[in-house]
């Protein structure tokens, strides 16, 4: 079966609207919202969009696109960089490995692994900034960023699998495997 | 969907198991980059800050344009708020207005008197003072950071180590400067330190961020009786800030901190200005 440049092109763009929703995300969340504490609150987008597409659909959210966010994320918070990096790759070895389980398993479920999940993330980054800056750092703000992760993970676990079906419809119907 | 197989033998078929090698370790490969990359960025700050001005100059705009219907929104608010209390407002700054012309008389004198003064003593003028007035298009997200990209940059003449004000009082200091955005970190933020004076006691001591909304007041001396609600203005000493611009107010005064609030209303920060006293020239002598 011979497709045509266009029809490839087109499946190319498309497998590449998770990454580019995660990142208006990330830019949204940056904008300034000018309601006070409302920086420091707002949920990381990315450990959502890596939990969420390294279970459903990896070849969406690779290796390489975490690593990118990552960089991203760190260079949009004036944070050194790499940090965010090496906590997305960490999430997305740890998820995948264990998709399988987790592909099976219903909402409920999964957002309490999800919480869960988070709850590390945000220790290893405690962890990471604490390591890297030399100085241990408690503020509340993490334990309510976190809240506000959770909090809005299932919004964005409706608007991922939403889009994630509309996908698969779609490649199904053109034949790609 | 059968299999696909093809006939040709290609260099990459040859290759597979290696590559199938270098995908199973490609997260570790790439956790271990990134771990390199935090040490590079780390110690060579140059890095970091260049990926950070080029992100920040291409994210810009668009935050920029986000916060447009935010901006809208809070001027409509402040609009609202406005009118409701009209009146009240108007009685309020008529007693203003009567206390202020006494205050003008007053310094029009003194003006004068300080002049007289200065001739007589010879007094060398100070570098003149110049602003570059902007937008706060970011504020960055997480816990971790407090600081803020500011719409102009190097070609508008800022440069690093620059204060930020607005009409409340201190916002923070120029960290990194690209052509067109410049990063602002907030005095709230956790690497934040600056000289202080308190207003009525003058007790010398340094104001310290945590990332959370208060200021602490470190390296306070002993015995200091320094009351809540006191003025807090910074200090002159070290070469980045002036003396004497206002960074907030006593909040709490307890056994080991203290506690200061930032004079500046973080929800409402949109338009800042650069400040240049010549802290260049200061710092270069």
């Amino acid at each position: 079966m011979k497709r045509s440049y266009y029809f490839k092109l087109r499946l190319r763009l498309q497998s590449a609207i998770p990454g580019v929703l995660t990142v208006v995300l990330l830019i949204i969340g940056a904008a300034n919202s000018q309601l006070p504490g409302i920086p420091e609150f707002i949920p990381s987008f990315t450990v959502m969009a890596i939990f969420f597409w390294v279970i459903y659909a990896p070849r969406f959210m690779p290796q390489g696109l975490s690593f990118l966010l990552g960089i991203l994320q760190d260079a949009l918070n004036g944070a050194i960089l790499g940090q965010s990096a090496v906590i997305n790759l960490i999430l997305w070895g740890v998820i995948y490995s264990q998709r399988r389980f987790l592909i099976k398993e219903s909402f409920i479920v999964l957002y309490g692994i999800f919480a869960i999940t988070s709850l590390f993330c945000s220790i290893l980054a405690w962890l990471i900034f604490s390591l890297v800056s030399g100085q241990f750092l408690f503020a509340p703000s993490i334990v309510i960023q976190w809240l506000f992760t959770i909090g809005c993970y299932p919004l964005v676990h409706w608007i991922f699998s939403n889009i994630y079906l509309a996908m698969v419809k779609n490649f199904r119907y053109s034949g790609w495997r | 969907m059968p299999i696909q197989h093809r006939n040709r033998i290609t260099f990459l078929q040859i290759l597979y198991p290696l590559r199938m090698l270098l995908k199973r370790l490609s997260v570790f490969l790439m956790i271990i980059a990134a771990v390199m990359l935090v040490f590079l960025s780390k110690s060579n700050p140059q890095i970091s800050s260049f990926v950070r001005m080029k992100v920040a100059e291409a994210t810009v705009p668009a935050e920029n344009a986000l916060s447009m219907p935010l901006d809208f929104f809070s001027f409509v608010r402040g609009k609202i708020a406005e009118m409701t209390s009209i009146y009240k407002e108007n009685r309020k700054l008529k007693e203003e207005n009567a206390s202020l012309k006494k205050t003008q008389e007053l310094s029009l004198v003194l003006a004068s008197e300080n002049q007289n003064l200065r001739k007589m003593l010879n007094f060398v003028p100070e570098h003149g003072v110049q602003y570059i007035t902007g937008l706060i298009a970011a504020e960055t997200g997480g816990p971790y950071i407090r600081s803020a990209y500011f719409t102009a940059g190097a070609e508008a003449g800022v440069k690093k180590g620059q204060i930020v004000m607005n009409e409340e009082g201190v916002v923070g200091r120029i960290v990194e400067v690209g052509e067109n955005t410049s990063r602002v970190l907030l005095v709230t933020d956790i690497n934040s330190r600056i000289p202080v004076v308190t207003g009525d006691t003058g007790e010398l001591a340094i104001a310290a961020g945590n990332n959370g909304p208060l200021l602490q007041l470190i390296y306070l001396p002993e015995g200091s009786k320094v009351k809540p609600g006191e003025e807090v203005y910074t200090s002159g000493d070290g070469q980045f800030f002036p003396h004497g611009l206002l960074i907030g107010y006593i909040e709490s005064v307890g056994d080991k901190s203290m506690a200061v609030r930032p004079a500046v209303n973080w929800g409402r920060l949109i338009y800042v200005s650069v400040v240049d006293y010549g802290g260049d020239k200061k710092s270069q002598q």
